[in-house]
């Protein structure tokens, strides 16, 4: 498997070079004369991961141990943006992928999946005719193009999410729309405020009892939110934050109420310092909180507050610095910390989730291959430390379902690139 | 007279001559609008706020794909916004 995908890697290099946003490109005020004005872009990046540590996922199954996993995946998208007259700006995205997933841990937790992902495609128009605000509106759409239903023990490929990119491999018809304006503040400040909402399709999916049982049909609630964003470019160094407040609708699982997933309030802010023309350090960090779910209790026939909170704080610091050596050669590094604490619920109920803590570190380097074309290798070497949850009690112990301290590992490496017309 | 209308209109084309050269040149182009002042939108800062609205504010479009090119993914990702709960829809035991 890993010879296949070197020569998958050796593929997406030679076809297609990567791309990447600079933020602290253009000076401002500065007006471009354009042509025809329109660029299509092509995209992609073959992506491995291994990972290994002392249980499989989900990580309540006892005897599997030990385990190790890999996955391989392929994105692969087209952009179109240009201006449709000198007023109105249209983005268009398609984005699909392949991806080849192996889980291999004790007491039969083994399965793998080889199949398409689902397909997103994205539309944004934005009015650029009116001095002082411009309005965009994005329609963006998930079409199960992947596999939501999973056979046998091919369902033992889903993975923890916090080890692979790719945690499950399809789900329904979603279709989210934004609308929101940017609104600069002179020169050199932004600020830029949207509502979204994303209506989430049904879909069929395998047994969710590893013991047998019928198919389930999940109907996702939707989801509502508001974004506000603030940047501010002072010279060499460039701030952002943006704070996004996110509420769910009821999930059914088939066809009966289920859950309200609790509102989310998510907090990001970044700077970023051009410290000369080859040098840029980037700083990023992310902070969520979710309210309590509410479950639908169906001998009260309503839905009921959860008592302690399941859901978990997860806060991401990331650092990143890239160094243009040459005109052509553009290397960087980066490290991450991610810390999701444990949720509300006592260490010995069920509900528990303990605190889960992942270093990353990596590297990157950036061949120019033309002026309209580049190509990007990543490399990010990964720890995940899980804390310990003794065993159940709700009245009596359930013996052997303690999981003690889990410590994982692995790694990622990636090659692609894109190419502009 | 005659000398005074030549000057007179030498005077004019003279004056007309740059309004003329400036009419011949193309207008100037902002990629992403203009400001109030005038002068053109930062398009560096316009379009990643219009992709962070597009990927935060539909953070449950996809489990794990992004609106967004796949060389952008490293950048554009928040694993905060991922709703852990939401992985209560495709855990392989049901919680």
């Amino acid at each position: 498997m890993v010879k296949r995908y070197v020569t998958a890697l050796g593929i997406a290099a030679i076809t297609l070079p990567s791309w990447a946003v600079d933020l602290a490109a253009q000076p401002v005020g500065t007006a471009v004369q354009v042509s025809s004005g329109w660029a299509l872009v092509f995209d992609t990046e073959a992506r491995y991961t291994s990972w290994s540590g002392p249980r499989g996922f989900p990580n309540s199954y006892a005897p599997g141990t030990p385990a190790r996993g890999s996955l391989f995946h392929m994105p692969m998208a087209m952009a179109l943006t240009g201006p449709v007259n000198p007023d109105l700006k249209l983005e268009l995205l398609a984005r699909t992928g392949f991806v080849e997933a192996r889980q291999n841990a004790g007491g039969g937790l083994v399965g793998s999946v080889r199949t398409m992902t689902d397909t997103v495609v994205s539309g944004t128009v934005t009015w650029l005719g009116t001095p002082g605000i411009q309005p965009f509106f994005a329609l963006n759409a998930n079409l199960p193009t992947g596999s939501a239903y999973l056979n046998g023990t091919s369902a033992f490929a889903r993975m923890d999410p916090d080890l692979v990119e790719v945690p499950t491999f399809g789900e329904g018809f979603n279709l989210g729309a934004t609308l929101g304006a940017n609104v600069p503040i002179g020169e050199n400040s932004m600020a830029t405020f949207s509502v979204s909402h994303t209506h989430r399709g049904g879909f069929t999916r395998d047994p969710t009892d590893i013991f047998g049982g019928p198919d389930t049909r999940i109907q996702p609630g939707a989801s509502t939110s508001g974004t506000a964003q603030l940047a501010h470019l002072m010279g060499a160094l460039l701030l952002r934050a943006a704070a996004t407040y996110t509420y769910t609708s009821a999930t059914r699982i088939d066809g009966g109420l289920a859950v309200i997933q609790g509102d989310s309030f998510a907090l990001t802010g970044t700077a970023a310092y051009t410290w000369s023309p080859e040098h840029q350090t980037t700083f990023t960090a992310a902070y969520s909180h979710t309210r309590s779910n509410a479950n639908f209790i169906l001998a009260l026939n309503q839905f009921q507050r959860e008592a302690f909170n399941s859901n978990s704080n997860a806060l991401r610091l990331r650092l990143d610095h890239s160094w243009r050596v040459t005109q052509d050669w553009t290397l960087g590094v980066y490290g991450t910390w991610f810390n999701r604490d444990a949720n509300a619920y006592i260490p010995t109920a069920f509900q528990f989730i303990p605190a889960k803590t992942k270093w990353g570190l990596g590297g990157s380097a950036r061949y120019q291959l033309a002026p309209n074309a580049a190509i990007t290798g990543r490399f990010e070497h990964f720890w995940v430390n899980q804390s310990s949850r003794p065993d159940i009690d709700f009245g009596g112990v359930i013996p052997g379902s303690a999981i003690p301290a889990l410590s994982f590992t692995g790694w990622t490496v990636s090659l692609g690139g894109n190419i502009t017309f | 007279m005659r000398t005074l209308t030549a000057a007179f209109a030498l005077a004019l084309a003279l004056a007309m001559a740059p309004q003329a050269a400036t009419a011949q040149q193309p207008q100037a182009i902002c990629p992403e609008g203009r400001t109030l002042q005038g002068t053109c939108v930062n398009p560096v800062l316009a379009q990643a706020a219009r992709t962070i609205a597009n990927v935060r504010g539909q953070s449950r479009l996809s489990y794990f794909i992004l609106p967004v090119l796949p060389s952008q993914d490293n950048a554009a990702r928040d694993p905060t916004l991922r709703n852990l709960r939401a992985f209560y829809e495709i855990d392989v035991v049901h919680p």
